[in-house]
């Protein structure tokens, strides 16, 4: 179902319906996938509260959002820096519990601090923040007014939160969720939206590279640890004295505040996390610098291997052992270790030791799981590559791994999105049963979409994106004319998608070469996703400018890349999207390869099977972009002669697949384009909004409509047909994730 | 707006130049002479002027009867010349100095937007400016002019009257004149190897525009130092190392003009460069934020998906955006302002709405109101009020006739004959519909139908005139009513005139084509108002009296059919 048919307000009214209702107020933690999204769901959250408020009920309800210090610092400095990672470092600079220390004894400004940080600390206890729902921009404008920071607000805000919207990360990432989500108490109401996307999102979380890069600057950081350690010796050997005995002991360091929680989590997931005192070998600061040391040296010594190499954990950690006598143990408790002496030695500037740290993290993750990882080193980039780059993936293909955390823990477990089909592998993937599966049909007024499959172009030159004629001349120059005549047709806004950055950069240059975006320069501007976030937001605010003021253009981007993912192409932004070619992932990736391995051997899943499922999804997921709401339409033209084939399409949503007719299925460009030219004709028209009875229903329909269910169920219960429960009841008895799809 | 006389010499003889509202005047100073010059303004084509300020000249071009002519005016003096000069500027379009091509730089700066030369002084600025809207929209609808030319010009009704019943007409005028230019977007500067480099104002705004380094040397080099003119800066560019390397040819040596300009803030090869940090407007398009939510996770993508593998597109996928960005950016006026708080919201807001649940809203158009519906109906039916509303006398009447009715159903039957007449009479008619259908539909007005038309536009406008003074309630339109009434009545003389000669034949000649066609019947009737009505408004006039104003059909058909 495209977006903006009211998806998230259904559940988010639902589900607040039935928070509000119950005495316990079981917290609803709402995760979806980008920031703009985040920020959609709260303002629709305030409309609900609105309404609910305007109803007559009197709440005291809290709504917030939390995500990076980098979207939420309001400090004139720092938060005006571009990297996430710059912006966290000049936070602790500020705001690290030892600075403040030192910073007491001194005169104001001596020392310098962060006033909205010091504001939220000083707070007593009586400040309150007035209940509401607060979007991210109000947070900071909230905060900016009342002078705290708006990041720690909003996480010491959430243990009160009836409803916390985030991204996934805060809960699937083991090193943030450690942080953030821990004390989410066990009765949490989760849902995860636009869930398509989400194993993969799970295997990411406990995946890393580690790079020649990374080891350099470690190997420089850990030289850094010692000197500080023997600095330290010097003028305050005790403190050093004090972590030594506190680790003998066995006493883990009691996290004192929040703020010194983040400075470095665990990567592992909580269940792993060993209860144990850390073992003798490292207790000691500079024996633990010399472990560090060995350790980085022996990675170093891999990486000098020219042959791809491809090993389980358990082989990996033997190696180590043989070749430096080191131990499993100490290598799992790495990553704890350096946090403690990060703290006892009061470092500020993280930033030049996050090398280090992912190091620690790598250590701690080989250490810790024998089943559903694996290492590969891959010492060229490419087959055809001469010069070494080595890169060790320590890569997760168990996507179950991270979830299960999450469905363990939570009692509710919602998992939705548009286009979820098909819905049987979710289950699997992830590795859960669904309470509830359900799939909920979309009401149509019209016909506002009309998917069309050209397979060969003009010339009847068979068009595809498959790898061995993707550069074929004749495919490249069909691929340009579908999206040059198109450009003639459509009025204001065209997307287009391509498989991967590679095809798309390389079919820009010879589309130039060939003079074809000259050509398309005369009907529409041309505007290209580039690898820079901020850059492509720029390009693509040019882009809706162009097409406000009735210029229109087109944008170039990738199928997997930023723009696929949470922007819309709405109505005037997006007449028609183009998908050249199907998006496959690279399969010669070893990493897939890998992958595909672990789930054909224990999960039962095919790998073309799993592959095709993953394009289609992300196809769907773009040409889904280009309606929000039923009273927009748009075309959606899939580029590739493989998408007439049946198991391309049967793993499309099922809202698609109902617009494809026989007659739109293998077409070649001209009559395409006379297809998509009647088509934008007739949806031009002007359309008389009124969704009275079909989608919008006033009171007499919903009398009549309760009337009509209760017959119909007082007939079913005669006749002995059990009554389909809601997904708001199972909230109440069920005791698992509930697997919903909304599609049309 | 009557000014003068001016004294000026035409064909070498001495005269008057008058202006009057519509047109100016020029007529031999001799004792009751008729003007010999009568050039409305709405034809003005174009002025000159000569050079000489002793011997001030005008000449005058302007199109009468669809053929272009000028008149040379020797003014007495300067003074005159410009006053003359100043009421005719307004009423010519084009021909003034021809806009100067933007320069170079102020293209490459995108954000400036583009001002367009103010056309030239106006004589009294938002008056000027409707004439000149006015004056538009008459070139754009001929058939206007040709209305315009007969009621204004003939001083029939004003100018400001024949103006204030076509106000959509100037309005659609003002926003299409209002509409902005923008820039070619087919001019992207993108030259190829081999191929010789032709410079032009298009190419250099692009190219500008599409490489910040050489706009930073351009501004630099030729704006700043003036130390290399524009055509020098240029040649000099199309050999320089950062030229052929932009083209795609690495390890030519040419100069290093741009060289130094480039640094790593614009970097085209670089995966981020530095100046890309947007304050984005729209928070809901900003990846940015979604990119910095969290710290990176995962194997770093498969070579596929790494962008910016392909180098040398990289910078071209920059330009191209570079190129676009500038064109769209070349008509707007808006600066970009950051997004606060509260506009953020209102987008969020409207991102959010779901347009199909909003409730049917109350249609735009507006009921009939009709005060008397009874007399409404009444004038529709013709038929008078007794006899339509029933009174409780009839309520009786029929009471009593259902009553003691009767009906014998058994003994009711149709005859055939009868029926069969029916039925053909039904068909007949259907027939004739049809074929009335068809023949209305080929029916094409035969030639000579010109003055006709022409006659039939200007009288219904006088009408219109006419019944809008004739029922103002004021009574102080009466001499205007009177004005428009001998008018009409000159008309229907021509009318009478014309029958035999134009009229009549053209009529004949429509019937004889066509026997329902309503142009032609509409043209009928209105002829016969022209002869009937006004007596009779005079008569009633002032009385409060009501005026019928559909046409008679049926005296049409005794007069005419």
């Amino acid at each position: 179902m495209p977006s903006g048919t009211g998806k998230t307000v259904s559940l988010l009214s639902l589900i607040v319906a039935y928070q509000q209702h119950y005495p316990e107020k079981r917290k609803l933690i709402y995760c979806s996938r980008t920031v703009p999204e985040i920020e959609k769901a709260l303002a629709e959250l305030r409309r609900l509260m609105d309404f609910r408020a305007k109803q007559g009920l009197k709440e005291h309800f809290l709504g917030i959002g939390l995500t990076s210090r980098r979207n939420l610092c309001v400090h004139p400095e720092v938060g005006k820096q571009r990297w996430g990672e710059e912006v966290d470092s000049g936070c602790r600079n500020l705001t690290a519990p030892w600075i403040r220390e030192a910073a007491k004894g001194k005169a104001p400004g001596e020392v310098p601090l962060c006033d909205f940080y010091e504001a939220l600390e000083n707070a007593d206890t009586t400040a309150s923040m007035p209940s509401g729902v607060y979007t991210l921009e109000d947070l900071k404008a909230w905060g900016r007014d009342n002078g705290y920071c708006p990041y720690f607000l909003s996480r010491r805000m959430l243990a009160f939160a009836n409803v916390i919207i985030y991204s996934y990360h805060y809960l699937l990432d083991p090193k943030v969720a450690e942080m953030v989500s821990k004390e989410m108490a066990k009765d949490c109401i989760v849902v995860f939206d636009e869930a398509h996307n989400i194993d993969n999102v799970c295997t990411e979380s406990l995946s890393m590279d580690i790079t020649r890069p990374i080891l350099d600057a470690s190997a420089r950081s850990v030289g850094e640890l010692a000197r500080k350690i023997d600095d330290l010796k010097e003028t305050n050997q005790t403190k050093l004295q004090e972590e030594y005995s506190r680790l003998v002991s066995g006493l883990r360091q009691e996290q004192e505040n929040r703020a010194q929680e983040e400075y470095m989590a665990n990567p592992v997931l909580p269940d792993d996390i060993l209860r144990e005192a850390i073992p003798g070998n490292i207790r000691r600061a500079e024996h633990f610098v010399a472990f560090l040391r060995r350790f980085i040296e022996y990675l170093k010594t891999r990486m000098r291997v020219m042959h791809v190499v491809a090993e389980s954990p358990t082989s990996f950690l033997q190696h180590v052992k043989d070749l430096t006598y080191i131990e499993r143990k100490p290598l799992r408790f790495c990553a704890e270790r350096l946090s403690s002496l990060i703290k006892t030695l009061e470092l500020t500037d993280l930033h030049n030791f996050s090398s280090l740290m992912k190091i620690a993290s790598f250590a701690t993750l080989v250490a810790t799981y024998q089943k559903g990882f694996l290492l590969i080193l891959e010492p060229f980039e490419s087959d055809e590559a001469t010069i070494p780059n080595p890169v060790l993936h320590l890569t997760c293909l168990d996507a179950t791994l991270a979830i299960k955390p999450v469905f363990e823990r939570f009692s509710s477990v919602i998992i939705t999105s548009g286009t979820l089909s098909p819905m049987e592998l979710y289950p699997t993937l992830l590795g859960f049963q669904p309470v509830v599966t359900e799939s909920y049909q979309m009401t149509l007024t019209r016909t506002c979409f009309l998917p069309l499959t050209i397979t060969r172009g003009s010339d009847q030159v068979a068009i595809s994106s498959k790898f061995e004629v993707r550069n074929d001349l004749a495919v490249v120059r069909n691929f340009g004319n579908i999206l040059l005549e198109y450009a003639k047709i459509v009025p204001d806004g065209l997307v287009c998608f391509f498989p991967s950055y590679l095809y798309m950069e390389s079919i820009v240059a010879s589309w130039n070469d060939l003079g074809m975006l000259q050509d398309l320069l005369k009907y529409k501007l041309i505007f290209i996703e580039t690898p820079d976030a901020a850059e492509t937001s720029l390009a693509l605010e040019n882009y809706r400018a162009a097409c406000d003021n009735g210029r229109g253009a087109v944008l170039l981007s990738v199928a997997r890349g930023k723009v696929s993912e949470g922007v819309d192409f709405d109505h005037n932004y997006g007449r028609a999207v183009i998908l050249f070619g199907i998006p496959y992932q690279y399969t010669e990736s070893r990493i897939l390869k890998a992958r595909l391995e672990y789930l054909r051997d224990n999960s039962k899943i095919r790998e073309n099977d799993f592959l095709t499922f993953d394009a289609m999804r992300h196809g769907a997921q773009c040409v889904g972009r280009v309606l929000r709401g039923k009273t927009d339409y748009g075309l959606m033209v899939f580029a590739d002669k493989r998408f007439s084939r049946a198991d391309k399409r049967s793993k499309l949503p099922k809202w698609i697949q109902a617009g494809m007719t026989e007659a739109c299925l293998n077409l070649s460009t001209d009559m395409a384009v006379a297809m998509a030219k009647k088509f934008l004709r007739t949806m031009a028209q002007p359309f008389e909004h009124s969704q009275l009875g079909v989608s919008l229903w006033d009171e007499n329909e919903i009398q009549k409509r309760e009337q009509q269910a209760k017959y119909d169920g007082d007939r079913k219960a005669a006749f002995g047909v059990e009554k389909r429960e809601g997904v708001v009841t199972n909230l109440t008895n069920g005791n698992g994730p509930v697997l919903m799809e909304i599609v049309g | 707006m009557s000014q003068g006389p001016f004294s000026v010499y035409y064909n070498k003889v001495e005269g008057l130049l008058h202006i009057k509202p519509a047109e100016f005047q020029w007529r031999p100073k001799v004792q009751n002479s008729a003007p010999t010059v009568v050039i409305p303004f709405a034809r003005l084509k174009g002025q000159q002027r000569n050079k000489n300020p002793a011997k001030p000249q005008l000449k005058v071009k302007a199109t009468i009867n669809s053929a272009e002519a000028d008149w040379l005016f020797h003014f007495a003096s300067e003074a005159d010349r410009t006053i003359i000069e100043g009421v005719i500027r307004p009423y010519v379009g084009g021909s003034g100095p021809s806009t100067p091509v933007g320069t170079p730089t102020g293209a490459g700066a995108s954000a400036q937007p583009h001002a367009r030369a103010s056309p030239r002084p106006q004589p009294s600025g938002a008056a000027a400016a409707e004439v000149t809207l006015r004056r538009a929209t008459l070139k754009k609808h001929p058939e206007l002019e040709k209305k315009f030319e007969m009621l204004v010009v003939g001083k029939l009704i004003t100018e400001e009257d024949f103006w204030n019943q076509r106000k959509h007409l100037l309005e659609a005028q003002r926003l299409e004149t209002q509409q902005q230019k923008g820039l070619a977007s087919a001019s992207f500067a993108s030259p190829k190897l081999g191929e010789d480099v032709k410079i032009n104002a298009a190419w250099i705004r692009s190219t500008l525009a599409q490489h910040p380094a050489v706009r930073k040397a351009y501004e630099e080099k030729v704006e700043r130092l003036r130390e290399l003119s524009r055509n020098d800066f240029w040649g000099l560019y199309t050999k320089s190392g950062y030229f052929f390397r932009s083209l795609g040819e690495n390890g030519t040596k040419g100069n290093d003009l741009i060289d130094k300009y480039v640094n790593e803030e614009d970097d085209d090869f670089q995966i981020h460069p530095k100046r890309a940090r947007i304050d984005t407007r729209d928070r809901l398009v900003d990846l940015d934020t979604t990119a910095e939510d969290h710290l990176e996770t995962g194997n770093k993508p498969d070579i596929t998906m790494e962008a910016g593998k392909v180098k040398p597109s990289l910078a071209l996928l920059r330009r191209f955006n570079r190129h676009s960005e500038m064109v769209v950016k070349a008509g707007s006026q808006h600066a970009a302002t950051p997004i606060t708080a509260d506009r953020a919201d209102l987008s969020y807001l409207k991102q959010t709405e779901i347009p199909d649940l909003q409730k049917p809203g109350n249609s735009e158009v507006l009921p009939l109101s009709i005060s008397d519906p009874t007399r409404y109906f009444q004038a529709q039916a013709n038929v008078s009020t007794a006899t339509l509303i029933p009174t409780e006398e009839d309520a009786a009447s029929f009471r009593d006739h259902i009553q003691i009715w009767n009906p014998k159903l058994a003994e009711m039957s149709m005859d055939k004959p009868s029926s069969a007449r029916i039925l053909k009479s039904l068909n007949e008619a259907s027939k004739k519909r049809k074929r009335d259908k068809r023949l209305n539909q080929e029916y094409r007005l035969p030639d000579g139908k010109e003055p006709v038309l022409q006659l039939h536009a200007l009288v219904t406008e006088l009408q219109r005139r006419f019944w809008v003074a004739a029922t103002d309630a004021s009574g102080q339109r009466k001499a205007e009513c009177h004005k428009i009434l001998k008018e009409l009545e000159k008309h229907v003389e021509k009318v009478r005139a014309d029958n035999s000669q134009r009229i009549l034949p053209v009529r004949e000649r429509c019937f004889t084509r066509a026997t329902d066609s309503m142009k032609i019947r509409v043209t009928g009737w209105m002829l016969m108002r022209v002869r009937r009505k006004p007596d009779n408004a005079t008569g009633t006039q002032g009385k409060g009296g009501s005026y019928q104003i559909w046409p008679d059909l049926e005296n049409f058909e005794d007069g005419y059919g």
